[in-house]
C-alpha cells in the first residue's frame, strides 16, 4: 500500500491546520501499524484539555486509527 | 505523570471520597478558608441565637451555646453522622459544628436539637433527624459519616432552587433536569453545579429578579462553568473478577518503544475472554511504571463491548519514540505520551519521567475507559458521523442537554468518550444512577450498545 503523500495536522487549541508532505514526517507518524497490515495516516488532530494533549490519527477513509494522550 | 494527564487536572483532582475535606471549595468540595470566614462571621452574631438551642431553627445562623447542649439520646434512625468510637459527646460536638457551618454557608436554618446521640443495633451513633419541613426532601444516602457533605449540598441546592421565583418560570422538563443535576449526592458533575449554586446564594441569588434566577438555573444545565473540565470520577463501580496467569518470558518483544525482553501475563474474564499484558523484564529505575496489577484493576472496569476489542496492554520500557515529533509539531517541548489506544486492539502505556509522577490508579482506569471508548465507538458505529448510531447519539445529546464535562462539549466523539468513562467508572455505584438521571438518553444507548 502506498501513502497518498500528504498528512493534514490540525491543532484545535491553536485553530491551525497544516499539510505536510509525507517525506517530511517520520515513518512512525505517517503509518499506523507495521508490516503488511500498516495503514497510511492522512490526518492528525490534537486537542488541548486543561494542559494535556489528545492526539488522534486517522486513515484515508476517515477511520480513527489510534489516540494518544499525554502531558506537559 | 498524574498532574499532566488529562484525567488528573490539578483543579479537579480529588482523592477517595472519604478523604474529601470538610469545608466547601470553589468547584464544590472543600475550602478551609471559606469555612473559616463563616466561623468568624457566625462568631460575631452567635449571641442572638442562643435561644434557638432546642427551640427550633434560626436561618443561616449559629445556634450558640457555651457547651454542647446536653445530648438527646434516643433510638437509632435518622441520618448517621458518626458511629462507633466517634459517637460520643466530643463526636456530637464536632458533628454539630460540621453541619452548622455548612448550613450557614447554604443559608439554611439549623438547630442543634436536630443532631443527637443514639443507640441502635449498630451501637452508638451520632444521628441527624433530617428536618424535611425546612430542608426539603432528605438525601438518598443515610450514611453521612466522615467528611462527605455532598448529600447535604444536594438537598439544600434543590431546596433553594425550588423556593425561587425563577424556578417557577421554568418548564417541567428543565425543572427535572435541574433536579437531576443539583440533586446528585455522589458525582462530580453535581458537586460542581452545587458549588455554583452556593456561590450564587452568597451573591444574592434570592434577591435577584425571577428572570435572572431562571437564567442562572438554566445555565446550571447547559453552561460550562457548572461542569468539571473532564470526567474524573473515583472508580467506584463493579469490577469483573479476572484471573491472572504468568509470567512467561518473551525475548525481544516488539514494544512500541522498541524491542526488549518482556514478561507476558494473560488476564482472563469469567466468560473466557482474555488479553495479554506485556511488561518489560528490565526497567529504568529513574522512571515510573505501572504494574500488571494496576493494569488488571483498570481493565476489570471496562464494559464488555469496550474490552472485546482489546487484545493486549503493553507497559513500555521507554517513552514513546513519537514524542519528539509531537513535541515539535504541537509546540510542547516536554510533551510525553502517557497512553495510546489503537484500532488494532493494543493499548500502550508509557513510563512517567520519574517515579514520583506516576499516575494514580484512577487515572489509568479512567484514561483506559476514555481512550478505548474512542476506539469502540469508531469500530462499532463507523466513521461516518452523519449516519446510524452517531445520529442517535446526537439526538440524545440534544434531548439530555446536560454534558458530563466541559471537554465532552468539544465534539460528538469526545462526548461519547467522556460519557463512556462516566458510565464505566461508576457502574454499580450510586453515581451511575445519578448520571443516568442527568444524561438518560445517552445512557440508554450505552445500555444497549456498550453493556
Amino acid at each position: 500500500m502506498s501513502h497518498p503523500g500528504t498528512i493534514t495536522f490540525v491543532d484545535h487549541a491553536k485553530g491551525t491546520t497544516a499539510d505536510r508532505p509525507v517525506a517530511e514526517v517520520p515513518e512512525g507518524i505517517a503509518w499506523y501499524g507495521t508490516g503488511a497490515a500498516r495503514v497510511p495516516v492522512t490526518r492528525v488532530e490534537a486537542s488541548d484539555r486543561g494542559g494535556t494533549l489528545e492526539i488522534t490519527r486517522y486513515g484515508a477513509d476517515g477511520a480513527l486509527l489510534d489516540v494518544t494522550v499525554g502531558g506537559r | 505523570m498524574p498532574q499532566a494527564h488529562r484525567h488528573v487536572p490539578q483543579a479537579q483532582a480529588t482523592g477517595p471520597a472519604a478523604e474529601r475535606p470538610l469545608a466547601p471549595q470553589v468547584g464544590g468540595r472543600g475550602n478551609a478558608a471559606e469555612a473559616e470566614r463563616l466561623r468568624a462571621r457566625v462568631g460575631e452574631s452567635g449571641a442572638e441565637t442562643e435561644q434557638a438551642v432546642g427551640a427550633g431553627p434560626t436561618a443561616g445562623a449559629r445556634t450558640e451555646g457555651a457547651e454542647v447542649a446536653a445530648p438527646t439520646e434516643g433510638p437509632a434512625g435518622g441520618w448517621v453522622l458518626a458511629r462507633g468510637a466517634a459517637a460520643n459527646r466530643a463526636g456530637l460536638a464536632t458533628n454539630i459544628e460540621r453541619v452548622e457551618v455548612w448550613a450557614g454557608l447554604w443559608e439554611m436554618p439549623f438547630s442543634r436539637a436536630w443532631v443527637r446521640l443514639a443507640t441502635g443495633a449498630e451501637g452508638p451513633t451520632v444521628v441527624l433527624d433530617w428536618p424535611s419541613a425546612v430542608w426539603g426532601a432528605p438525601p438518598q444516602a443515610r450514611d453521612l459519616t466522615g467528611t462527605r457533605m455532598q448529600a447535604f449540598e444536594a438537598r439544600w441546592a434543590v431546596k433553594h432552587a425550588h423556593d425561587s421565583e425563577g424556578w417557577r418560570t421554568l418548564d417541567g422538563t428543565n425543572q427535572a433536569r435541574l433536579d437531576a443535576v443539583l440533586g446528585g449526592e455522589t458525582n462530580d458533575l453535581s458537586s460542581r453545579a452545587q458549588g455554583e449554586m452556593r456561590r450564587a446564594l452568597m451573591a444574592g441569588f434570592k434577591t435577584k429578579p425571577a428572570e435572572e434566577q431562571a437564567t442562572f438555573l438554566s445555565d446550571l444545565v447547559t453552561g460550562t462553568s457548572s461542569r468539571p473540565m473532564l470526567v474524573a470520577e473515583d472508580v467506584s463501580g463493579s469490577r469483573a473478577q479476572l484471573t491472572r496467569a504468568g509470567p512467561t518470558e518473551v525475548t525481544g518483544h516488539t514494544f512500541a518503544s522498541g524491542a526488549a525482553d518482556a514478561l507476558r501475563y494473560v488476564l482472563t474474564w469469567p466468560d473466557g475472554a482474555s488479553i495479554e499484558v506485556f511488561v518489560p523484564k528490565s526497567t529504568d529505575p529513574t522512571l515510573g511504571y505501572h504494574t500488571v496489577a494496576q493494569v488488571e484493576e483498570a481493565v476489570a472496569f471496562l464494559p464488555e463491548a469496550n474490552r472485546k476489542g482489546l487484545e493486549a496492554v503493553q507497559i513500555n520500557p521507554a517513552r514513546n519514540p513519537l514524542d519528539t515529533f509531537w513535541a515539535r509539531e504541537y509546540g510542547r517541548v516536554n510533551f510525553r505520551s502517557y497512553m495510546t489506544a489503537g484500532v488494532a486492539g493494543v493499548v500502550d502505556i508509557y513510563p512517567s519521567e520519574n517515579t514520583a509522577s506516576l499516575a494514580s490508579q484512577r487515572t489509568v482506569t479512567g484514561t483506559m475507559q476514555h481512550e478505548t471508548g474512542h476506539v469502540w465507538s469508531q469500530r462499532t458505529w463507523g466513521t461516518d458521523r452523519t449516519q446510524g448510531r452517531w445520529v442517535d447519539w446526537r439526538a440524545a445529546m440534544q434531548s439530555d442537554r446536560v454534558s458530563v464535562s466541559s471537554y465532552a462539549g468539544e465534539d460528538i466523539q469526545e462526548d461519547v468518550a467522556e460519557t463512556v468513562q462516566a458510565y464505566g467508572t461508576t457502574k454499580g455505584a450510586p453515581a451511575h444512577e445519578e448520571y443516568r438521571r442527568m444524561v438518560p438518553a445517552r445512557f440508554t444507548i450505552l445500555d444497549a450498545d456498550l453493556k
